[in-house]
C-alpha cells in the first residue's frame, strides 16, 4: 500500500500503530478481532493518524506520544464544538426553515458520530444551507463544524431581536414558499426589516408595492436603515448581519 | 520495507512451524513456506486487504495439520487454498467475524461435509456455511458435488 511509503523514515513503527488503531476501530465498531484489515480501512486509519499528528504540539518524541498529544487537542476541539451545538440548539427560534433544520441535523450527527481516535480526518456533510458569510475553509472537520455552528448561533441572536408576534407570520410565509430550503431566513428577515425601517413601516411582511419601493433603495440605504435595529448585538453578530447587504437580493412577500 | 525483505522476514518468523509439522509427519519445506508467503501476498492484494506480521498462516497451519483429511504430501497446497478462502470469507463477513471464529467454521466444514476437499469448501459462500452450522441437514447434493 503506497500510503505507508509516504510516512517519513522517522515514523518507523507506523505499521504497529496502524495495527493498534485497527484493533481499536474493530472494538468500537463491533467488528471481529483479526490480524488483517481492508486496504480501505487502512487508508482511513492512516489519514486519521496523519491528521492527528499534524495537530500535535510535540515536535519530537515517540509516535504514540505525539498521537496522544494530537488527540488531546482534538478532544478539546470536540468539546468546544459540542458546546456551540448546545448553544445553537438552546437559542434557536421555535420556527426553523427546512434548510436550517437540515444543516443543524447534519452538524449534530457529525458531532455525535465523530471518532477522534480512528477517523479524526472526517469532515461534516455539506448541506445547501446558504450562510450569509463564506464557509470556514479549515481543513479540520471539527473546526468547520464549529465555524458553521457559530454562524447558526449568530443568526439566532439576530432572530432574537424580533418579537415572536413579528417573526411568526414571516416564518409562515417564508417557509410556505419553498424558500425554506434555499434561502437564508436570517438574511431575508434582515432585508425585510431594513426595507420596513427605510419605508417607515412595521413588521416583516411587505406588500407588493413596498417590495417595489424597497427595490429602488440602494444597499447602503438599507444598511443604514437597519443599523439602529442591530445596535443591541455583539460585534461579531452585527458584522455577520451586515453581510446580508453585500449583494442585492430579492425582496419577498 | 521492500517486498523481498518482507518475504524473508515473514518466512523466517514462520520457521518454527517446519519442525512442528515434521513432528506430525507433514511435509512442509522452507521453499513451501516461501511459496505460502508469496501466495498470501497475492491473496491480500486480490482481496484488497492488508496484514502485518505473519498473519493467519501460523493458525491455519497449526489447525489444519490436525485434520484427519489433510494430504500429508500436499499439505502446503492445501494451506495455500485455505488461506485464499480465509481472506475471501473475511471480506464476505465484512470483518464481523473474528479470525478464530472463522477458522473454527472452516475447520468444522473441512473436517465435516467437505471431507477434506478444499474445492468444496472454497466453493461455498460464507452464508452457505453459516446455514449449514444452523442446520447440518441443509446441504444438498449440489453443495456436495
Amino acid at each position: 500500500m503506497t500510503e505507508l511509503a509516504q510516512f517519513p523514515a522517522e515514523f518507523a513503527g507506523i505499521g504497529d500503530l496502524l495495527e493498534r488503531q485497527a484493533a481499536r476501530y474493530r472494538r468500537v465498531h463491533g467488528l471481529g478481532q483479526g490480524g488483517s484489515m481492508t486496504t480501505e480501512l487502512a487508508r482511513e486509519l492512516l489519514a486519521s493518524i496523519q491528521c492527528t499528528l499534524a495537530l500535535s504540539p510535540e515536535a519530537h518524541g515517540s509516535l504514540d506520544r505525539r498521537l496522544s498529544a494530537g488527540q488531546t487537542v482534538l478532544l478539546g476541539k470536540l468539546e468546544a464544538a459540542r458546546k456551540r451545538l448546545a448553544l445553537a440548539a438552546a437559542t434557536a427560534p421555535d420556527w426553523q426553515s427546512e434548510g436550517r433544520e437540515e444543516e443543524f441535523s447534519a452538524l449534530e450527527n457529525y458531532l455525535r458520530r465523530y471518532d477522534l481516535y480512528c477517523l479524526a480526518h472526517h469532515v461534516p456533510e455539506t448541506t445547501i444551507y446558504p450562510y450569509l458569510a463564506p464557509l470556514p475553509e479549515d481543513a479540520l472537520g471539527l473546526d468547520q463544524a464549529a465555524g458553521r455552528l457559530e454562524m447558526l448561533w449568530l443568526e439566532n441572536q439576530i432572530f432574537a431581536l424580533f418579537p415572536d408576534a413579528i417573526l411568526e407570520p414571516f416564518w409562515d410565509a417564508f417557509c410556505g414558499r419553498d424558500q425554506g430550503l434555499t434561502e437564508n431566513p436570517c438574511g431575508a428577515v434582515l432585508r425585510n426589516a431594513a426595507a420596513g425601517a427605510a419605508l417607515g413601516t412595521s413588521g416583516l411582511l411587505l406588500t407588493p408595492e413596498q417590495v417595489e419601493s424597497a427595490r429602488q433603495l440602494s444597499l447602503e440605504a438599507l444598511r443604514q436603515a437597519v443599523l439602529p435595529l442591530l445596535s443591541p448585538l455583539p460585534p461579531n453578530a452585527k458584522s455577520y448581519a451586515l453581510r446580508a447587504f453585500e449583494r442585492k437580493g430579492l425582496f419577498l412577500f | 520495507m521492500e517486498n523481498s525483505e518482507l518475504l524473508m522476514r515473514t518466512t523466517a518468523a514462520l520457521q518454527p512451524l517446519l519442525a512442528e509439522c515434521a513432528a506430525q509427519g507433514l511435509r512442509l519445506t522452507e521453499a513451501d513456506l516461501r511459496e505460502l508467503v508469496v501466495l498470501r501476498q497475492e491473496a491480500l492484494v486480490r482481496t484488497g486487504r492488508l496484514e502485518f506480521g505473519s498473519g493467519i498462516l501460523p493458525s491455519l497451519i497449526r489447525r489444519f495439520s490436525r485434520s484427519p483429511y489433510v494430504d500429508r504430501e500436499n499439505f502446503a497446497a492445501t494451506i495455500g487454498e485455505l488461506q485464499d478462502a480465509f481472506y475471501d470469507f473475511k471480506n464476505e463477513s465484512r470483518d464481523l467475524f473474528p479470525d478464530e471464529e472463522l477458522l473454527d467454521l472452516m475447520e468444522a466444514a473441512f473436517n465435516g461435509p467437505a471431507r477434506g476437499s478444499t474445492d468444496l469448501l472454497c466453493g461455498w459462500t460464507l452464508d452457505r456455511l453459516l446455514r449449514w452450522v444452523r442446520d447440518p441437514e441443509s446441504l444438498d447434493e449440489e453443495d456436495l458435488l
